[in-house]
């Protein structure tokens, strides 16, 4: 591949050479021109002398054929005038001597004229000329007019030499006539001669010149092209990476836009997670109210028995205390009115201190339920009083229903645990069985059972003898939000609560199974020693 | 440039070059002369071994001597280029001329001083062709120089259209029969060689008491040997120079110039032909070939 300024360089040294070649052309046009006009001046300055020579030799021929003729005229006549002599007079002789020397001074002048030019088309018939008029005039010296007339000497030499002058004439003439053409046809030759090899070599030149414009053409043609497809080249190549460029910045645009959408999205996700937490947080904890709501709707049923006792009670006992002021005041006080009041009022007291007591119990129960729910102290605990104590409170919402509440628990069992988490898991276990296990069932029974599978492990299992769960839903059952009664009052989250505090609180396992008895079975392992927390408050454990 | 353009280039410069120089080159080996067959083979022979024998001596060259079939065949051959000389008639070398550009040489001093005779019955007044308008006339033959060519070229000097001017034209065929159709008063005027009605005259065939002369056309040439435009210049001069050279003087170039009725060879020029060239094209006689 060359550059362009090599291109740039054959380019100008070949239009260089070309140029070189075109002025050779010219100039020898030029000078074939003028070889041409001097041939042509030449030719016609030999034209002209030719003219002259043809001229001059026809003007003496018919000079010389005249003086023949009177040379001949004269032989006659003096023949027929001396027919009865044998002699020429004297002044025919005189006459004959003088033509005689005419014809001999034309005869030199055309000598010299033809000699001069020496033709060789010519010279043949000038020198037959010469022979005949030596001949003629050696004749003519040798006769004598005594001997006769010169009439045998005239047509014998005489006659001949004339033919020739006749000869010699006529070639002249048609020289003179043949002057133009011949010329003519000398200087069409000259003229056919310069434009033949002009014409070759102008043709050569023009071939050369053609191809080699061809050649310098068909080069330049394929630098320009292969430095174009080159150009093309390159420019599809430069295209194509902006074009990459392009799609690179914007691929990174949309990259890091999609980087920021994603981030912002997680962001989102994340703040809506925390949130999430948060509400799951609240949820729960709304949850565990709730659960303690009904835990105190139940106290508060169940007080309301010994307090209500206790009011009728009091009541009854201030309208026999004021029967009895009002039979002190007026005087009217006996002693069997008196006695009756002590007896009543014994009787009444004595209820009274066992209902009074009765709520109070209640109270204490309930008091120490809802500290260890809220608060989910760890201590040291008895687990059957502890379930006791939970499925107490629970009590009232079974009541309610003809479902029971059982439990089976040895006693002495002593865990160093959370007793109001785990209060709360067999509330809610319980609680999940009779809100979801018993639909359509008349006698629904939930058991609590547990038992010592180790000297530091132990097992709780509830379960009741209700619908159960269906088994596709078991790996979901404690998923947070599951639910089947949604819209109807679950939350979702009870068992999901189950499952944090057991795993992460109690440091458990929970499995969920088919009871015998019909309905589910769950089954919790826990260690009687829950894992230490680093905190004692671990009340925003879940 | 490419191979064969260049070989191309060289080609046709070497064949210019060829054609320029080539002219001179070939030796010409032999003559051949060919005559009118205006006679018996043999007569003829007879007639021009003498000048062949001249010819090839004064020459050094083989002169040969071809006598054709008829004048056409003659003009024919001398146009395929198997004669390098040849005598032609005048209407011959006209045409030969035209063609070939066959070039005169030299002709008989007799040659040069042709001429034709109006021939009129004795008893015509008439004194000049003029005073013939209207009446029959007639020519020899067709193709003759002398008995038709020659007369009506110089009637159309004198501005007469032949086919108007007179009432009737016709061929005759030959020179003597147009002087028996004027002496038999089958035409008013006839025009023929003079030569073949002198010797009519002479032999007593043709009596001036019957059919006389009205009037005799200037001199014109007619026979005449010319040479192909192909042979070398050299050569023709030669040759023209050894018809010159004849002399009666040397006897036996008087025999040779007896034989030829020739007093001289004379130069011929292409001008000696030129008004029966006029009158050739002007009746269109050159066209046909």
């Amino acid at each position: 591949m060359m550059s362009e300024s090599e291109i740039r360089w054959i380019d100008n040294s070949i239009l260089r050479y070309l140029y070189i070649l075109m002025a050779m052309i010219f100039l020898f046009v030029l000078l074939t021109s003028l070889f041409y006009l001097w041939r042509l001046t030449e030719v016609t300055d030999y034209n002209r002398r030719l003219s002259e020579y043809h001229i001059s030799s026809v003007y003496q021929l018919n000079a010389l054929e005249k003086e023949l003729g009177l040379l001949n005229d004269l032989v006659f006549s003096s023949e027929k005038e001396s027919s009865l002599e044998t002699n020429l007079s004297s002044a025919s002789l005189d006459s004959l001597d003088k033509q005689l020397f005419v014809i001999g001074e034309h005869m030199a002048r055309i000598i010299v004229i033809e000699s001069r030019f020496n033709d060789t088309e010519f010279m043949t018939t000038v020198q037959r000329l010469e022979r005949h008029y030596k001949q003629f005039m050696q004749k003519m010296e040798q006769w004598d007019n005594s001997k006769g007339l010169p009439t045998t000497i005239w047509v014998s030499w005489g006659v001949p030499f004339q033919q020739v002058v006749e000869q010699l004439l006529r070639l002249h003439t048609r020289g003179v006539s043949r002057l133009g053409k011949e010329l003519d046809a000398k200087y069409e030759f000259e003229i056919k001669q310069a434009a033949t090899y002009g014409g070759i070599l102008l043709v050569i030149g023009i071939i050369i010149a053609y191809q080699v414009n061809l050649r310098i053409k068909n080069i330049l043609q394929q630098q320009w092209e292969s430095a174009q497809a080159l150009r093309e080249v390159n420019n599809a190549l430069a295209q194509s990476e902006s074009n990459l460029q392009q799609l690179n910045s914007e691929l990174e645009q949309r990259v890091e836009k999609r980087t920021v959408e994603l981030a912002n999205s997680n962001d989102h996700l994340q703040e809506t997670l925390t949130t999430l937490q948060y509400a799951q947080e609240e949820l729960v904890r709304s949850e565990k109210l709730a659960s303690l709501g009904s835990l105190v709707a139940g106290v508060a049923h169940e007080l309301n028995t010994p307090l209500g006792n206790s009011m009728t009670l009091s009541t009854t006992m201030r309208g026999w205390q004021d029967e009895l002021d009002r039979e002190f005041t007026s005087g009217n006080l006996n002693k069997s009115t008196l006695t009756d009041f002590l007896d009543k009022t014994k009787n009444a007291t004595g209820m009274l201190v066992f209902n009074v007591t009765r709520a109070a119990e209640l109270v204490s129960d309930f008091k120490q339920v809802a500290v260890d729910q809220t608060s989910a102290k760890r201590r040291e605990f008895d687990l059957q009083s502890v379930i006791d104590e939970n499925i107490e409170t629970l009590q009232p919402q079974f009541k309610k229903t003809s479902h029971n509440l059982v439990m089976d628990i040895p006693s002495d069992i002593m865990m160093d645990s959370y007793p109001g988490p785990l209060g709360q898991v067999i509330t809610n276990l319980s609680l999940n069985a009779l809100l979801y296990g018993f639909d359509g069932l008349a006698k629904g029974l939930v058991q609590v059972k547990a038992e010592e599978l180790s000297a530091d492990q132990i097992e709780l299992v509830v379960e009741d003898n209700g619908c159960g769960i269906p088994k596709k839903n078991f790996s979901k059952v404690f998923d947070p939000f599951f639910t089947t009664k949604f819209g109807q009052g679950g939350s979702g989250l009870g068992m999901h609560i189950v499952y944090t505090l057991i795993t992460k609180l109690l440091g458990g396992s929970v499995k969920l199974e088919q009871s015998q008895l019909g309905g589910a079975k769950i089954i919790i392992k826990l260690p009687r020693e829950a894992p230490q927390m680093d905190s004692d408050d671990t009340a925003g454990v879940v | 440039m490419s191979r064969p353009v260049w070989l191309l280039t060289i080609i046709v410069i070497g064949c210019v070059l060829l054609s320029c120089s080539s002219e001179d080159d070939t030796e010409q080996q032999v003559v051949r002369i060919s005559v009118l067959p205006d006679q018996e083979e043999t007569r003829l022979r007879k007639r021009f071994e003498p000048l062949i024998a001249y010819l090839s001596e004064t020459l050094s060259m083989r002169v040969e001597l071809f006598i054709p079939e008829s004048y056409a065949d003659q003009l024919q051959r001398f146009y395929n280029g198997e004669y390098d000389i040849a005598r032609f008639g005048g209407f011959s070398f006209v045409k030969a001329n035209e063609k070939t550009g066959a070039v005169p040489i030299v002709m008989r001093d007799i040659d040069t001083r042709f001429a034709s005779y109006f021939l009129v019955g004795a008893d015509n007044p008439a004194s000049k062709i003029s005073d013939m308008k209207g009446q029959r006339f007639s020519f020899g033959s067709k193709s003759s120089t002398s008995g038709h060519l020659m007369p009506r070229y110089f009637l159309m000097k004198q501005n007469i259209a032949t086919e108007e001017y007179f009432s009737q034209v016709q061929y005759s065929g030959a020179h003597d029969r147009t002087a028996y159709l004027v002496r038999d008063g089958k035409a008013d005027l006839g025009v023929a060689n003079a030569i073949v009605i002198d010797r009519l005259y002479k032999e007593g065939k043709l009596n001036k008491d019957q059919v006389r002369i009205l009037w005799k056309t200037p001199p014109y040439a007619d026979y005449v040997w010319a040479a192909s435009a192909k042979l070398p210049k050299q050569l023709r001069l030669q040759i023209q120079n050894a018809f010159m050279d004849l002399s009666k003087n040397v006897p036996e170039q008087a025999q040779i110039l007896q034989a030829l009725e020739a007093g001289v060879y004379l130069p011929a020029s292409p001008e000696d032909f030129a008004s029966l060239k006029q009158i050739s094209h002007e009746l269109r006689l050159l066209d046909d070939e």
